[in-house]
């Protein structure tokens, strides 16, 4: 073998050993947590799903519909009062690049992003918890949006810039209006637009810090409304695995199997269904 | 020059960052005919295309003083958007919509401003284009495929057949085949001949001097941008009055 084929054959090694090494983290996430969840939901059965948690005492750890709810009312409510701001902010940013208020609006993105997530949980309960005097959904998903937003808007505003300059100067010259280049461009880069919000989404989903000063978590009731507690996946997580109590220990992996295989679902889904475009 | 003016450009100045692209420019392109505009690289020969159809607005920091009248409308003074539904252009790379199908990518023009009211008066439409850009027969039964399927050429007869779907009497075109091979590169041409046979002005940017001289009735020489010489094809070629044109069609710049 000459010295070019054999460096050749180095470097594909290598590279294929350090892609397995940086992937590795990935699949052992998903084969402990599967291995760990996966026989409490056996064990529960569908009172899992439509149950909330049975006393420590209990022999049986019943479920985490409360949780479950609470996460697809906060993720949901979160992505409306995020998604429109975070979309339009970088379609503003995409179209008037150089605007002064561009540059804020990168800055605070920016700023926002590289903030802890327990910051926005601990300025939403000063604006909104000790106000009124209680911890309330709404809160929860105000603290979400927050955490939202400079994920949406960088990856919306990066979709959007990456659109080649020909389409939109072909879009203008047939007589297009701004709105509907925008339009234009916001079909051909799809994909791209989708990414920024399933990774806000999934952002969402995924967050404790910011809930623990705003939703709280409620493991009694189902869902008792906008204005009352609200308890969430992550949250229960963290609470769950901290007590020493083997039926609760028992519910955070299970939850954190079903947190897991939403994300991968999400992500597979979007994938199928969200095309890319070629040119 | 015989036939009125499509277009006529008077004391056009164009900067763009405070450098100057285009100075004082004055010119006239016949209706009915095929007019190239020839130049090195660099001479403002697709800046001039842009303010005929004000797609130099969408460029920061520019400063356009002048009139630039088409049709006898100074579009300097009108609607950009109303401007650029009046005329046609195709640009040096291909680039139909990659989001949109065949079809779609000839009528669009036609719905958004309305050049037709029903479906079957778009179908008539898109027919039309793309037989004029000699593009029906090989799409006629994948007109719902999308663009990437085709060839580099037949996507260039692609963008050729949505500018003519405006309908536009008069037609933009910046280097149209400086990306394509020569079989498309005929056919394209051929096209353009047809086009002007039935009145539309066509006014093509090239650097191909062979072109200009094959297909043009007019030439337009510009150079740092500023027009060195303008006159019949004819004449321009056999017998180049400016020592720039005669060098450019020597290939030596």
């Amino acid at each position: 073998m000459d010295t070019r084929r054999l460096k050749d054959k180095i470097f594909t090694i290598t590279v294929i050993a350090l892609s397995i090494v940086a992937i590795a983290p990935v699949f052992h996430i998903i084969i402990y947590v599967s291995y760990r969840g996966l026989p409490v939901i056996v064990e529960s059965g569908l009172e899992f799903f439509t149950s909330i948690p049975n006393a420590v005492t209990d022999p049986k750890p019943g479920g985490i519909a409360q949780a479950i709810i609470g996460t697809l009312y906060l993720t949901a409510t979160a992505s409306i009062i995020a998604v429109p701001i975070a979309t339009l902010a970088a379609v503003f940013s995409s179209e008037f690049p150089r605007s002064r208020l561009t540059h804020v609006v990168r800055a605070a993105s920016r700023s926002l992003l590289e903030v802890a997530t327990i910051i926005v949980g601990m300025l939403v309960f000063a604006l909104l918890v000790l106000p009124t005097g209680r911890f309330t959904a709404v809160a929860g998903s105000v603290a979400l949006a927050i955490v939202m937003i400079p994920y949406v808007y960088t990856y919306v505003e990066l979709a959007m810039l990456s659109v080649p300059r020909t389409y939109v100067d072909a879009a203008y010259s047939l007589g297009m209006s701004r709105a509907l280049v925008i339009y234009h461009k916001l079909r051909i880069m799809r994909r791209g637009v989708v990414r920024g919000l399933m990774i806000g989404v999934t952002k969402a989903m995924g967050e404790t810090a910011p809930l623990l000063f705003t939703a709280f978590g409620a493991r009694n009731v189902l869902f008792g409304g906008p204005l009352e507690p609200i308890d969430a996946l992550p949250l229960m997580i963290f609470q769950f695995i901290q007590t020493g109590y083997d039926n609760w220990i028992k519910l955070a992996w299970g939850g954190a199997f079903i947190l897991l295989i939403s994300y991968l679902t999400l992500f597979i889904v979007t994938r199928v269904l969200v095309k890319e475009v070629k040119y | 020059m015989q036939a009125r003016p499509a277009v006529e450009i008077v004391n056009l100045n164009v900067k763009i960052g405070g450098k100057s692209i285009l100075k004082n420019v004055n010119l006239k392109v016949p209706e009915g005919t095929i007019t190239s505009i020839m130049g090195p690289s660099g001479s403002g020969k697709t800046t001039l295309l842009r303010v005929i159809n004000r797609l130099i607005d969408l460029i920061d920091d520019v400063e356009v003083s002048g009139v630039v009248r088409v049709f006898g409308n100074n579009v300097l003074e009108m609607d950009p958007y109303d401007v650029r539904k009046t005329m046609g252009m195709v640009f040096q790379m291909p680039n139909p919509f990659p989001h949109l199908s065949i079809y779609d990518n000839v009528s669009i023009g036609a719905k958004v401003n309305g050049v037709a009211r029903s479906k079957r008066e778009l179908d008539e439409i898109v027919r039309w284009a793309l037989i004029k850009a000699m593009l029906w027969d090989e799409v006629k039964d994948r007109l719902k495929d999308p663009p990437w399927r085709l060839s580099g050429g037949q996507q260039q007869r692609l963008c050729l057949a949505r500018a003519l779907a405006l309908k536009p009497r008069l037609l933009l075109l910046d280097e149209p085949t400086a990306n394509i091979d020569p079989v498309n590169t005929i056919k394209m041409e051929d096209s353009l001949r047809s086009l002007r046979e039935e009145g539309m002005t066509i006014v093509m940017v090239t650097h191909m001097p062979h072109q200009a001289v094959r297909l043009s009735d007019y030439i337009i020489m510009l150079y740092d941008g500023s027009v060195v010489e303008e006159g019949p094809t004819g004449e321009i070629a056999i017998n180049p009055r400016h020592e720039v044109t005669r060098r450019f069609l020597r290939g030596e710049i």
